[in-house]
């Protein structure tokens, strides 16, 4: 089932993103948990399932996502047949304003690739997403199933979710889906950007894509076909969130400090979350070090004190520096005295003695990469 | 494609360790965890790939499958080349017999053929046993300035520890007239380090006469060296001075640990000069709110609630809420339970330091100095709750106590 399926990844949302973060480098590629990029939860849940052809659709500044996935060989993707492979923008210099600017856009650049492959499934998938997908499971709900097109989702309270929502029978067939940024409080069937989709039903959408000038992939492949085409939802189970603005970023990596969630998402053996690996030194605690309830990568020098924090690789945090509720990404340097509270630095920032600054959890400070504070 | 190599590493790799004991029992000595993250043929391998070597033989003999599986391809340390790269080199059978290497020297004899495909100018002979950081390039440059045959890489050491090793008597423009394998009454303090650098041409030929002369221990420090010396060949000494510590027994390889944690001690991981290691994707370690961690390394994926002092945790070790750890040592996977304590210890992977268990003291608390000593838990051994594991105490892998 699973070496019957290809993979297209898509780096970009098409739609919000948390802009402080993403203006520099592809969505997929922000940072995370201390060590990983957002395209890792779902690069290392297709490995799980042995799912070994992928391919990512990037649109712009991509330089992060190719110095991070390289040839894929942290996933075990440097594949003979099939593994990874990047897909850069094709288009000629006069339509490069207007390249890529949707989901459908974006597929439509690479059609003839999708064509030639001899995979009868296609999964299609956000990259923003920070969850452990089960694709072996959801492969065979859509074989058995027999649907043309099975979309992930979750039936949960997610007051800021802004997207597709769907309602679905007792039988899993999805009978309606509709755009919503409603504030709900009450459970509701969110919509991931996930879908399983047969590869000859593809081609023929966007064979009708290009006819009629569609843009939209949920209102246009989805709510108008609701009635011709066997639609199924298939739930996700466990933890997930979806990274649209910086609230949600800064939310779903505290979230990581939770014991029940730190360990579903991170610390577990059997389902290991595949990174680019690199080669840092461990963390050297000084004398005044105090550190507690935070997760703290390699290479780390930590002479201050951190409650509640993300600290990434090679950071330098001195004697009498305080952080609280931060979010340090690598190669930040918190000099003597600073106090940081709800604040994410990008990489390679640098915090002045004494300084403070603060944020609030429903607004933290965003310190843009490579920024001298 | 092909070309000469102006100079391979031979790197020996075969030996047991056995004063390392428990440690060594499962792997061979370079594989033994170093340091947090790294193991201790990290060093001259990363040293090779920093100096620029790309081709490295590994000899490989005692218990080779961790080693071997370690080692792989060569990636971490940038030595998956199209022509050149690393290679473990295990003894072989051949149409006439089969042996084990018997010596130093008849390991680097059986491979000559693979010396041969590179042709190479001079060969560097490392052993897989010490930690330290050096330059094989400038060595080299020094090599080739003095016309030498051979260049021997040699360390001060106080006269007091002089006669624990072979030391190098030299002229003044640093030629070697004499050596001595650890002398009652040395006349120098320039210790060899085990770092040799030969004309190929030259080592070759004694490599030959020393397998056909019978009674030969077949051994560069017993046999090559002096041979060569006795011919009045060009023979140097090469003074380094840094960090060097040969990790051979229980006590060097926990103090070389814990010199990690003293910025005096002159080794340094965190520099330009890189020690590779093959890393796994661990989560960053996380840090409970019970937790106190000074003058300590954690690495990837550890879980901390209890109490760190000087202490090196390698990565997915969980240390539970209340346990105390002072002066130790605990490698991969390892769980100290609640209200455990650990002290002046080395605790090998996967191994289970049970609720209250007591493993190790400080010598502080030991009347007869003779009767402290650091104390050793095996891999995968258990120790259970409430058992004490005394001072100089060994567990062996797999033990339950």
């Amino acid at each position: 089932m699973t070496s019957k399926t290809m993979c297209i990844l898509f780096s970009e949302s098409y739609g919000t993103a948390p802009e402080a973060l993403s203006a520099q480098r592809t969505l997929a590629t922000v940072p995370f948990a201390g060590r990983y990029r957002l395209i890792d939860f779902v690069l290392s849940s297709l490995v799980q399932a042995r799912i070994r052809d992928i391919d990512v659709i990037t649109k712009e500044h991509y330089g992060s996502l190719t110095d991070h996935l390289g040839w894929g060989k942290d996933w075990d993707l440097d594949r003979k047949n099939g593994g990874l492979r990047i897909l850069t923008p094709f288009t000629k210099s006069e339509s490069a304003n207007t390249r890529n600017r949707s989901k459908i856009e974006a597929l439509l650049s690479v059609k003839r690739f999708i064509e030639r492959s001899d995979m009868k499934y296609v999964i299609l998938s956000d990259t923003n997403l920070v969850m452990h997908i089960d694709f072996e499971k959801m492969l065979a709900y859509h074989a058995d199933s027999g649907a043309d097109i099975t979309m992930l989702y979750q039936t949960k309270v997610w007051p800021n979710h802004t997207g597709c929502v769907i309602d679905v029978d007792e039988s899993g067939h999805v009978i309606d889906a509709y755009f919503s940024n409603t504030k709900h409080e009450e459970p509701q069937n969110a919509a991931f950007g996930v879908y399983v989709i047969n590869k000859d039903l593809l081609v023929s959408l966007l064979d009708r894509a290009y006819t009629f000038g569609w843009v939209d992939f949920e209102r246009d492949f989805i709510t108008k076909n609701i009635d011709k085409l066997k639609i199924f939802g298939f739930a996700h189970q466990g933890f997930s969130a979806v990274i649209d603005t910086v609230e949600d970023y800064y939310d779903a990596s505290m979230k990581m400090l939770e014991p029940g969630i730190r360990h579903e998402m991170l610390f577990q053996d059997d389902i290991p979350l595949l990174t680019r690996v690199k080669n840092s030194v461990p963390t050297i605690y000084g004398f005044n070090g105090k550190v507690c309830n935070s997760l703290i990568a390699d290479g780390c020098k930590i002479d201050g004190e951190v409650n509640n924090c993300i600290i990434f690789r090679d950071v330098e945090i001195e004697k009498g520096a305080l952080l609280n509720n931060c979010i340090i990404m690598q190669s930040t340097i918190v000099r003597a005295g600073a106090r940081l509270n709800c604040v994410i630095t990008d990489k390679e920032v640098i915090i002045g003695k004494e300084h403070t600054l603060s944020g609030r959890p429903n607004y933290p400070y965003v310190v843009a990469k490579g920024q001298n504070v | 494609m092909k070309q000469q190599k102006e100079m391979i590493t031979m790197l020996l790799a075969g030996g047991q360790g056995s004063r390392l004991y428990v440690l060594t029992k499962e792997v061979a000595k370079p594989a033994v965890p170093f340091g947090g993250k790294y193991r201790i043929i990290d060093f001259p391998l990363s040293n090779c790939t920093n100096s620029g070597i790309d081709t490295v033989g590994v000899l490989t003999q005692y218990r080779p499958l961790e080693l071997n599986s370690y080692i792989g391809n060569g990636q971490p340390w940038d030595l998956d080349r199209m022509y050149g790269g690393v290679y473990i080199l295990p003894p072989y059978a051949t149409d006439k017999e089969s042996e084990w290497y018997k010596g130093t020297a008849n390991a680097i004899y059986q491979n000559i053929n693979f010396i041969d495909r590179y042709n190479p100018e001079n060969v560097l002979i490392l052993s897989g046993d010490h930690i330290y950081k050096m330059d094989y390039a400038k060595m080299l440059a020094y090599h080739k300035e003095k016309e030498a045959d051979a260049t021997i890489a040699v360390l001060d050491v106080s006269l007091e520890e002089a006669s624990r090793f072979g030391i190098m008597n030299t002229n003044e423009d640093g030629s070697i007239y004499e050596f001595e394998e650890k002398p009652k009454h040395p006349k120098s303090t320039k210790a060899s380090m085990g770092i040799y650098i030969f004309n190929w041409k030259k080592l070759r030929q004694y490599l030959i006469d020393d397998e056909n002369t019978p009674g030969s221990a077949n051994d560069f420090g017993k046999n090559i060296i002096p041979n060569m010396l006795a011919n009045h060949e060009r023979m140097f000494a090469y003074q380094f001075d840094g960090y060097w510590k040969d990790v051979g027994t229980i006590e060097s390889l926990w103090e070389a640990n814990m010199d990690l944690l003293n910025p005096k001690s002159g080794l340094d991981l965190d520099s330009d000069w890189r020690i590779f290691s093959r890393n796994e994707p661990h989560p960053p370690h996380f840090v409970g709110d019970k937790a106190q961690i000074a003058e300590s390394i954690v690495s990837e994926g550890c879980d901390i609630n209890g109490k760190l002092w000087y202490t090196v945790l390698f990565s997915g070790v969980t240390v539970e809420e209340g346990a105390e750890l002072n002066s130790a040592v605990v490698m991969s996977n390892s769980v100290i339970q609640k209200g455990a304590t650990v002290k002046y210890a080395i605790i090998a992977e996967d191994a289970v330091i049970e609720e209250g268990a007591v493993v190790g003291d400080d010598p502080c608390n030991c009347s007869d100095p003779s009767e402290w000593g650091i104390a050793v838990v095996g891999r995968g051994a258990v120790v259970k709750k409430g058992q004490v594991v005394r001072p100089k105490e060994m567990i062996e892998p797999g033990q339950v106590r």
